[in-house]
């Protein structure tokens, strides 16, 4: 592992170098991260990602957008364009450091979404022949949004955390500011991007593989597969059984992702010849 | 200036940034929160670190081990002498960064009772901001947590045969709250506590203890130094209560009234007369 600070605004970034083979040549994998509270419980399984990924041969960067993480700057700066920028600055940052242009992209929840909006809105030529991974994507902005919306009621409600005795005392205060939800700030522009923002619906569609791989079966990420596979590109969805991320379900919210079984089947799914 | 810093032949893994304008003051070391990784709940690390540095605190958030980027300590060991052995490793690897000797650490739950015994295991500590740390009980508190308990009056009779009920089918109807031992680490005892003042005494090292109102049986200003009964813990701890706030400071109001205190008592402390 090799931590850097990278771009501008200063983005922070972690390269995991290929330990077998370990030459220029090897393929590079960008991972990219979900964002809000999301992006706290996902950190240790993007690193589990990247490390295995680095044991099977390949180049990893996982990097925070900007106003997440370490990066520089407040969640607040964070919409579409800066972030699509961002991902573009540490695809070239990957490029750098591994000598190999990047040829694969692996989002994970909204960074799916924010990955393949970047790449099917310009400025990726350099990058048009990736491959993408979307792991538990959300298909719609709006779902994200309102999941997030619902936790943040959940907590600020939650009798185990605040009985109701005391609840009076533990509210936001009255006028305080309702833009964050869970502790992250939400720009206007981010949240309308969110709010219209459906990656069923990107046209032209900007990778040449698509890989879905789920925590559970959705009619929506086989929608996606089909309506990918009609554009003339490859496209697949795996649902690995058992490894429900729970992005829905209060009680996980603050905890660490387990991603012991989604890993193994990313990294085959990214190592195997012939794509999909 | 913001650079990652790996230390502890590469096991460990933190974030140091350095102030545009040194100043001869401690470096600011932040602890995990719980088993969240280095930027806190809701970044509350990163706004922590912010707010030291526009002070002219040299700060560093890192990973204690097996927490976000930081790799499992072998062979595994108590979790507080872990805590310390990792944080010493941080003392040093700034020592030699920075050139720096005394330093301040922060935080928040399980991290407030790692900051105390690491206060008290290390000389170079000269304060430690603990958020949500351990409590005391006194007569006082025992009593307005019974009071606050029984509110409101008018509910109490509905409220008693709910208990009787849920004591008579062993059920439980309150809805589920997050199971938070595995977060916890055991509070040192009172005794413990008078002792270690003992030591932290002699050295000058100071205490901020911050309370959040979920934090329910710390029920008022004052009340960890009423329960220590100890004059020394007079000058060296303070006590803050903001009773709005909830545990991790979500809420960006209650989170800037935090952020005021500890700033506050960083600038005021005598490191910076």
């Amino acid at each position: 592992m090799v931590p850097t600070f990278f771009g501008q605004p200063e983005l922070f970034g972690i390269h995991h170098r290929a330990e077998s083979g370990a030459q220029d040549g090897n393929p590079s994998v960008l991972l990219c991260p979900p964002i809000g509270h999301e992006h706290t419980r996902s950190v240790r399984a993007l690193r589990l990602l990247a490390d295995a990924l680095a044991r099977a041969g390949h180049h990893v960067l996982r990097f925070d957008f900007r106003g997440l993480g370490d990066s520089s700057g407040q969640p607040a700066d964070g919409d579409p364009v800066a972030w699509g920028t961002d991902l573009f600055q540490a695809l070239h940052e990957l490029w750098r450091f591994s000598g190999s242009r990047p040829s694969t992209v692996v989002g994970l929840r909204v960074g799916a979404s924010l990955a393949v909006h970047a790449l099917s809105t310009g400025g990726g030529a350099d990058f048009e022949r990736c491959r993408i991974v979307l792991w538990d994507p959300v298909i719609r902005g709006t779902e994200f949004l309102d999941n997030a919306t619902d936790l943040d009621g959940q907590f600020f409600a939650d009798p185990g955390r605040f009985p109701d005795r005391t609840k009076s005392l533990a509210v936001p205060t009255p006028g305080g500011d309702r833009s964050t939800l869970l502790g992250y700030s939400y720009s206007d522009s981010l949240r309308a991007w969110l709010e219209s923002f459906d990656l069923s619906r990107v046209s032209p569609w900007p990778f040449i593989q698509t890989e879905i791989v789920a925590s559970r079966p959705s009619s929506e990420f086989e929608s996606l597969v089909a309506r990918i596979q009609a554009s003339g590109h490859q496209a697949r969805c795996t649902v690995v059984a058992g490894t429900d991320g729970a992005w829905e379900d209060y009680s996980q919210h603050e905890l660490a992702l387990r991603a012991g079984r989604i890993v193994p089947v990313i990294v085959q799914r990214l190592t195997e010849g012939g794509g999909v | 200036m913001q650079r990652p810093l790996v230390f502890a032949d590469g096991r460990l893994i933190g974030i140091l940034s350095e102030p545009a304008r040194r100043k001869d003051v401690p470096a600011v070391v932040i602890l995990n929160a719980g088993l969240v990784y280095r930027v806190g709940p809701g970044r509350l690390s990163v706004d922590v670190a912010q707010r030291a540095l526009s002070l002219g605190f040299p700060t560093f958030r890192f990973d204690l081990s097996g927490i976000g980027d930081s790799d499992v300590l072998a062979p595994s060991m108590d979790s507080i002498e872990s805590a310390i052995v990792d944080t010493r490793e941080a003392l040093d690897a700034l020592g030699r960064e920075l050139g720096v000797q005394q330093f301040i650490l922060f935080g928040l739950c399980s991290g407030a009772v790692y900051a105390h015994h690491i206060a008290v295991a290390d000389a170079r500590v000269v304060g430690a901001v603990m958020l949500d740390g351990y409590v005391l009980p006194t007569v006082r508190s025992r009593l307005d947590w019974l009071v606050a308990r029984a509110r409101p009056f008018d509910q109490l009779p509905r409220r008693a045969a709910g208990w009787v009920s849920r004591r008579v089918v062993r059920t439980r109807s309150r809805a589920p709250a997050l199971e938070r031992s595995e977060f916890l680490v055991p509070w040192p005892s009172k005794d413990k506590l008078k002792a270690d003042l003992g030591v932290l005494g002699p050295r000058k090292a100071a205490l901020l203890c911050v309370y959040s109102g979920e934090w329910l049986h710390y029920r008022y200003q004052g009340q960890l130094q009423a329960a220590l009964g100890v004059p020394e813990a007079k000058g060296l701890v303070s006590e803050i209560r903001i009773p709005e706030a909830e545990h991790l400071y979500l809420d960006r109001t209650q989170r800037n009234r935090m952020l005021d205190h500890v700033g506050d008592w960083l600038a005021h402390f005598p490191w910076c007369q």
